[in-house]
């Protein structure tokens, strides 16, 4: 089984935060606080379209055409996606 | 990804949805010639009693490209990556439900009808045929709403334009495009 990473707090829906890592060889173990990269505080629809976009060398029509959806139902959910990580960034900002 | 299964505009192509339409322009324009209608406006359809067989295909080529360009100039506003083929595949669509309409014109029915009830508004019977005239009225209308809602949700799609003024600005560039369509329909054609 392969764990849904969590990237909101299923009790506030705030956005969580590392607070530790570990070396999985030497079982070191790093605590502190750091915040989650832009790119993974997106969901997994939005991760997995960055992916099959970056793939697909940025074409939007060679996407349309592997999802089978018409091209603007592509460029409106790359917008909307350009938006959201836009206000991602000012929150981070 | 998750898309509307029942929005044409989503999943189809835009090579699709341009054959789709321009077959459908096509065929319904031949109806035209055949049931004697005019489309002498983007939001039009009248029977006529002689008509020439190229008039159909030259109306409807108008009010396509019509509604079209005003739609367009209006997208373009919102955002400016509409492209012209998304709103153009919008109204191919969308006009696939008023050559429908031509199909009540079988044997001149309606045309025989409306006559009747113009020749003498003053004393319209309420008869079977009044009846009927009502219902094709009616028929006429919620297809027309329908046609709008069609054109619209190619237009949000093309726009992704999500907030309400979207449809104000839309309604009003269609009225604006019929307007224009009657002026230059009753001027120039």
């Amino acid at each position: 089984m392969n764990p849904k990473f969590p990237i909101q707090c299923p009790s506030c829906e705030d956005t969580l935060t590392v607070v530790q890592l570990k070396c999985d060889n030497c079982n070191t173990q790093i605590s502190g606080q750091y915040s989650l990269p832009i790119l993974l505080k997106l969901n997994k629809q939005d991760q997995e379209f960055i992916l099959a976009f970056l793939l697909a060398s940025g074409s939007l029509k060679e996407m349309a055409k592997q999802m089978k959806v018409s091209y603007p139902t592509m460029r409106n959910y790359l917008d909307d996606l350009i938006q959201k990580i836009q206000k991602l960034k000012a929150d981070e900002d | 990804m998750k898309i509307n299964e029942w929005n044409v505009f989503e999943r189809f192509t835009t090579q699709k949805l341009l054959s789709i339409g321009i077959v459908g322009a096509l065929v319904g324009s031949s109806l035209a010639v055949f049931f004697k209608g005019r489309f002498d406006g983007v939001l039009d359809l009248h029977f006529v009693n002689e008509i020439e067989w190229y008039q159909p295909f030259v109306d409807n080529f108008l009010a396509i490209l019509i509604l079209s360009i005003c739609l367009f100039f209006t997208a373009k506003l919102l955002n400016s990556k509409t492209r012209f083929i998304d709103i153009l595949n919008a109204v191919l669509i969308g006009r696939l439900l008023i050559y429908t309409l031509l199909f009540s014109n079988i044997n001149s029915f309606i045309s025989a009808l409306s006559e009747k009830a113009i020749a003498d508004p003053m004393n319209i019977q309420i008869d079977g045929d009044t009846i009927l005239l009502i219902v094709f009225g009616l028929f006429s209308l919620a297809l027309l709403f329908v046609f709008f809602c069609v054109v619209y949700v190619g237009f949000r799609v093309a726009t992704n334009y999500k907030k309400w003024r979207g449809l104000f600005y839309f309604c009003l560039t269609v009225i604006v495009a019929e307007l224009l369509s009657l002026f230059l329909f009753t001027y120039f054609l």
